[in-house]
């Protein structure tokens, strides 16, 4: 099986992640905020962001996460779809947008293929991963 | 309408009237966007000292995805140069603009106190701000997106004005997103003669395109091309800036810094230092071959006083240049010296100095046009070293600014593509003209 691997240390905030994604998506349009991957920025840093599965419930905890020599908030780099985040959400209807892979079309999904900066790259993993 | 979204916004500041207009399709054809565009569309509204207003103009391709396609240009009337100045806004300003569904945005009157404007989807409201006086253009931005949610503000793109440009001044120039946007020096003040602290916008607006599945190939084939010569290309790039000899820029860009690149650019030039911007090559040649500043500490000290206070790096040093020359004939009473840090900051404090008049006004008033000319042409050549190996690098460079695209999409990218691109973006062709 397949995953996106991310390394946000590449990641130069171009965003051709999110244009790959909405035009994969929308077919004849781009439209960033109805990306299935999102740029976050947190601390000065960019992290692509897949979104993930929807919960019909926030977080009522507060979860810091550490990378290297930083810590960060990981509600900013959560992939869940939840109430309290406004991304991963089609603008108009606020329905969920969840990734679907693109329907694995190797050697990658329309992120993947975008992104010039090495950021996002697919990688097979065992099945039981 | 594809590619473009056809629609203008006009604000007038002076009542807060927002009105919504088409562009003619044959505007856009003939000025695809950047510079051009906002020339022409300044021509056509008569754009003058008694009847200024500020010209918003994105390109065909900004937004699109195609490399390099985030810039937008801005144009207005500045008064100390008697003519109408235009300067491209980087990272994501003009895409997030046409995400509000404008291409071209008209601001005209002037409001009754200080304030911002704030763009979504097909609507905009004059907000009043009369407590950001003399807010820096961090500052401003800080607030702005604190009034939102912080994922709704997090999307928000600003332009901004800092003290500099609230006042009768050469030398204000305009921010963007933290980062201070080149050769505006003056239209900052144009904000300021209109109250307008900054503009935001925010769109969730699709931008359509023609023959999208021809597009997204050729936007593969195009990155997938990049990526593997990615080495090669960047090689190449460092080779270019390494002949123009630059210590000054070599230490800068050294140690621990980050890339940031504009909206669907891979060549990421910009360079960032604990979430602040470093000067970019023309600024770093600017303060060292301009003002003389070799120590990297005054530098970045003399860069980050000008993003404090709004001050366009470019004209600062071409006006320091003018007085450094002015002053060793004896035509000037300035004292400063090259090199000098403290000198230049004392005289950018001193809000009567001379320095604030700006480069064009100096010329003028002490006759000295050739020697103005002479500073500009300096940057001017250094800038086109840059691509000295481009066959009919003048002619691709004036067409990738049209379609509001940066020049060094030019280093890593066939001029090619991107016409192939424009056509499937727009499902128009491309008719250059001379």
């Amino acid at each position: 099986m397949y995953r996106i691997k991310v390394d946000h240390t590449k990641c130069t905030g171009c965003r051709y992640c999110e244009l790959a994604c909405s035009l994969n998506h929308l077919t004849t349009a781009l439209n960033p905020k109805k990306a299935r991957i999102r740029v976050l920025r947190e601390k000065d840093r960019f992290f692509p962001v897949i979104s993930g599965p929807c919960t019909e419930a926030a977080c009522n905890i507060k979860i810091d996460i550490v990378i290297g020599d930083r810590t960060y908030d990981f509600c900013n780099l959560c992939r869940a779809v939840c109430p309290y985040k406004e991304v991963f959400k089609d603008p108009k209807t606020e329905t969920p947008l969840q990734c679907d892979f693109c329907g694995i079309d190797a050697p990658g999904p329309a992120c993947v293929k975008w992104c010039p900066s090495g950021a996002l790259v697919l990688e097979e993993v065992p099945a039981y991963y | 309408m594809f590619g473009w979204q056809g629609k203008a916004l006009r604000v007038n500041l002076s009542n807060g009237f927002v009105e919504e207009e088409l562009i003619s399709e044959n505007l856009l054809e003939n000025y695809v966007g950047g510079c051009r565009l906002a020339k022409e569309v300044a021509r056509l509204e008569e754009v003058s000292a008694e009847k200024n207003k500020l010209i918003f103009a994105s390109g065909a391709l900004t937004g699109t995805g195609v490399p390099t396609g985030a810039f937008c240009s801005v144009a207005g009337y500045v008064s100390l140069q008697e003519d109408i100045l235009c300067a491209p806004l980087l990272l994501r300003f003009g895409p997030e603009l046409k995400c509000c569904g404008y291409d071209v945005l008209i601001i005209e009157g002037k409001a009754p106190e200080w304030c911002y404007l704030f763009i979504t989807d097909e609507e905009a409201k004059v907000i009043p701000v009369a407590e950001m006086e003399g807010y820096t253009p961090a500052e401003i931005e800080e607030v702005i997106r604190s009034s939102f949610s912080k994922w709704y503000g997090n999307d928000i793109r600003i332009i901004s004005i800092g003290k500099e440009g609230e006042q009768p001044s050469g030398l204000g120039g305009l921010v963007t997103d933290g980062l201070l946007v080149n050769y505006s020096g003056g239209l900052g003040n144009v904000f300021g003669e209109k109250r307008l602290k900054a503009i935001a916008v925010r769109g969730t607006l699709d931008i359509k395109l023609a023959k999208a599945a021809v597009f997204q190939k050729i936007i593969t084939d195009a990155i997938k091309d990049f990526r593997e010569k990615r080495n090669k290309l960047f090689e190449t790039v460092h080779t270019v800036f390494a002949r123009l000899e630059l210590p000054l820029s070599r230490e800068i860009h050294h140690g621990e810094i980050e890339k940031k690149a504009c909206l669907a650019c891979p060549i990421a030039c910009l360079h960032q230092r604990e979430g602040k911007f470093l000067p970019n090559f023309t600024v770093t040649f600017c303060f060292s071959e301009l003002l003389e500043i070799e120590n990297m500490e005054d530098a970045l000290t003399l860069y980050d006083l000008c993003e404090k206070r709004g001050i366009d790096p470019v004209a600062l040093s071409v006006t320091g240049r003018m007085l450094i020359e002015l002053a060793k004939v004896g035509k000037a009473d300035v004292t400063l010296t090259p090199g000098d840090t403290k000198q230049l900051v004392a005289l950018i404090e001193d809000e009567s100095s001379l320095l604030h008049k700006g480069g064009f006004w100096l010329a003028q008033h002490y006759q000295s046009e050739t020697l103005l000319q002479d500073i500009t042409k300096k940057i001017d050549t250094t800038r086109e070293e840059i691509f000295a190996q481009i066959e009919e690098a003048g002619k691709k460079k004036a067409v990738l600014e049209a379609l509001g695209l940066c020049p060094y999409a030019l280093l890593a990218f066939p001029y090619d593509v991107i016409i192939k691109a424009f056509e499937a973006a727009t499902g128009k062709a491309l008719e250059v003209k001379e």
